[in-house]
C-alpha cells in the first residue's frame, strides 16, 4: 500500500455545554489551532473532510454550516454524515487517489444542543422499533445482558473499564469528565438499563477535532514524526438488532481481521504498543477486547482482571480516557484516531506510553457497533 | 491523473416519477441494485464493497 500521512492533530476541550461558541466556532477553533500548529495557512490545504450528523447540527446537509470555519470555500469539500474515523478513511483515500497532496479532516459534535435520546431514537425505523423508544442506553442494556449472561462477566469487570478510562482521562488535559471514581461509585450509581448503570454510560460532550492529512513525499514538510497508516478495513453488521448476534461483536471482528491482514499483525497484543477502542458503554469495551483478538470470546471481563489493558499494561486501552469521559458523538473515532497520533509521535504528556511505535483505532457508527472500521497506524 | 484505472462495468436507474407508491425505500433501492448487478453479470457475493449517496 502506498503511504498516506497524518502530519499534526488539534483538538477542543471536550465539554458539557460550550453555550459561547455556536459549532461552526468551534469547528473554527481546531482548525485555527491546526494551522497555527503547523504554521500552515488555508492555501497549504488541497481538500476538506468533514464528519458531523444532520439530526445533531439541525439542519440537512450541515457541512455547509461550517464552510467558512474549514475554509472550503472553492475547494473540493465532502462530508461523511457518520462517525469521524470514516471521514479519515475518505481522507486517506483522496490522499491514495493522487488527486490530492493535503487532506484537512475534521469532526465535530455539539452534544448540548439537542436531546441525545431523540436523536438516538431516530437511528431506528420508523414504522416499528422506534416507537418502542429504543436508544442507546436501551439498546446497550440488551446487549450487556445478554453478553454477561452468556460469558458470566460481571458488573464488577464492567466497573473496572469505567475506573480505568476515567482514571486515565485524569492526564488528558482536553478530557471532559476529570475526576477518578472507584468500581463502588460504577456499582452503586443509578440503574439506567439493566444491567447497565448510569456510570457505565459516558457522559455527553461538546467538542471538535482536526487533523490534517499528507502523501508520503510531502509528509516531512509539516513534520519530524508522522504518523502512517498501515492497515485498514471496515465491516457494517445487521441493522435490527433482531439479525445480530448481541453476544458478539462480529462487525468489529472481522473489520479488525481484514486491518490485521493489511498491516502483517498475526499478535495483536503482542504487536501491537497502544489502542483507542470507541468504548461507547462499560461492557462494549470488553466486547471489544475480544473482536480485536485481545483475548478469546467471552474473556474480556478476565482480560480486563489481568490488568493488560491498564496503562502499564501489555496493551494499554483508552489512554486519552476513552468515549466512557469524552462523548462529542460523532467525532469519537477521529479522537481515537488524534490519540494514537499523538502516542505515535511521543507528544502524549502525562499519558505517554513509552517507545509506542504501532497503534489501533477504530470507529463505530450506529447502534451496538453495527458499522465498524479498524485502523493500524505506524509511527517512525 | 488518478494513479489506477477504474472501471464501471454495470449501472442501473429506476424510472424516475413524482410518486412510486408501489414500492417502498428498500425496494426501489433494490430496483436499481439488482440492474447494475444484472447489466454486469454480478451477485450480491461477488461484490466487496458499497457506497451509498442519499438525502
Amino acid at each position: 500500500m502506498d503511504k498516506v500521512a497524518i502530519v499534526g492533530v488539534a483538538q477542543t476541550k471536550y465539554e458539557e455545554d460550550k453555550i459561547d461558541q455556536p459549532y461552526s466556532e468551534l469547528v473554527f477553533e481546531v482548525v485555527k489551532k491546526l494551522h497555527n500548529n503547523l504554521g500552515i495557512t488555508n492555501d497549504d490545504i488541497g481538500c476538506v473532510i468533514t464528519s458531523s450528523n444532520d439530526f445533531n447540527d439541525g439542519r440537512t446537509i450541515a457541512n455547509m454550516a461550517i464552510q467558512d470555519a474549514v475554509g472550503s470555500v472553492r475547494k473540493a469539500e465532502s462530508r461523511v454524515s457518520g462517525d469521524g474515523a470514516f471521514a479519515y478513511v475518505y481522507g486517506a483515500m483522496r490522499i491514495l487517489s493522487e488527486e490530492y497532496d493535503t487532506v484537512m479532516v475534521v469532526s465535530h459534535c455539539k452534544c448540548s444542543e439537542v436531546s441525545q435520546y431523540l436523536v438516538n431514537n431516530t437511528i431506528f425505523d420508523p414504522y416499528y422499533q422506534r416507537h418502542l423508544g429504543l436508544d442507546q442506553i436501551s439498546s446497550a442494556g440488551l446487549m450487556a445482558n445478554m453478553y454477561m449472561n452468556k460469558y458470566g462477566v460481571s458488573e464488577e469487570q464492567a466497573a473496572k473499564v469505567v475506573v480505568k478510562n476515567r482514571k486515565n482521562a485524569l492526564n488528558n488535559p482536553h478530557a471532559h469528565l476529570q475526576k477518578e471514581i472507584s468500581v463502588e461509585d460504577v456499582l452503586n450509581s443509578k440503574m439506567l438499563a439493566y444491567p447497565l448503570k448510569e456510570l457505565d454510560f459516558p457522559p455527553f460532550s461538546d467538542g471538535a477535532v482536526a487533523m490534517l492529512l499528507t502523501s508520503e513525499k510531502s509528509a516531512k514538510k509539516f513534520t519530524d514524526t508522522p504518523v502512517w497508516l498501515k492497515g485498514y478495513a471496515s465491516c457494517t453488521d445487521a441493522y435490527y438488532l433482531g439479525h445480530r448476534n448481541m453476544t458478539d461483536l462480529i462487525g468489529l471482528e472481522l473489520a479488525a481481521k481484514g486491518a490485521y491482514e493489511m498491516a502483517g499483525i498475526s499478535d495483536p497484543v503482542g504487536e501491537l504498543d497502544v489502542a483507542e477502542v470507541y468504548d461507547a458503554f462499560s461492557t462494549h469495551e470488553l466486547m471489544s477486547y475480544e473482536a480485536l483478538g485481545f483475548c478469546g470470546k467471552g474473556e474480556g471481563g478476565k482480560f480486563m482482571d489481568s490488568g493488560a489493558t491498564q496503562m502499564n499494561g501489555s496493551i494499554p486501552v483508552n489512554p486519552s480516557g476513552g468515549v466512557l469521559s469524552s462523548n462529542p458523538t460523532m467525532a469519537n473515532g477521529l479522537i481515537r484516531v488524534a490519540e494514537i497520533v499523538l502516542q505515535l509521535m511521543g507528544k502524549a504528556g502525562k499519558r505517554q506510553i513509552p517507545n509506542a511505535k504501532l497503534g489501533l483505532a477504530n470507529g463505530m457508527n450506529g447502534i451496538c457497533s453495527q458499522g465498524n472500521c479498524v485502523l493500524i497506524f505506524g509511527g517512525e | 491523473m488518478p494513479k489506477n484505472d477504474v472501471a464501471v462495468v454495470g449501472i442501473g436507474q429506476t424510472k424516475f416519477r413524482s410518486k412510486r407508491r408501489d414500492v417502498n425505500i428498500p425496494e426501489m433501492i433494490y430496483e436499481a441494485a439488482k440492474m447494475a448487478m444484472d447489466d454486469a453479470h454480478l451477485e450480491p457475493k461477488d461484490i466487496d464493497a458499497i457506497l451509498i449517496g442519499n438525502f
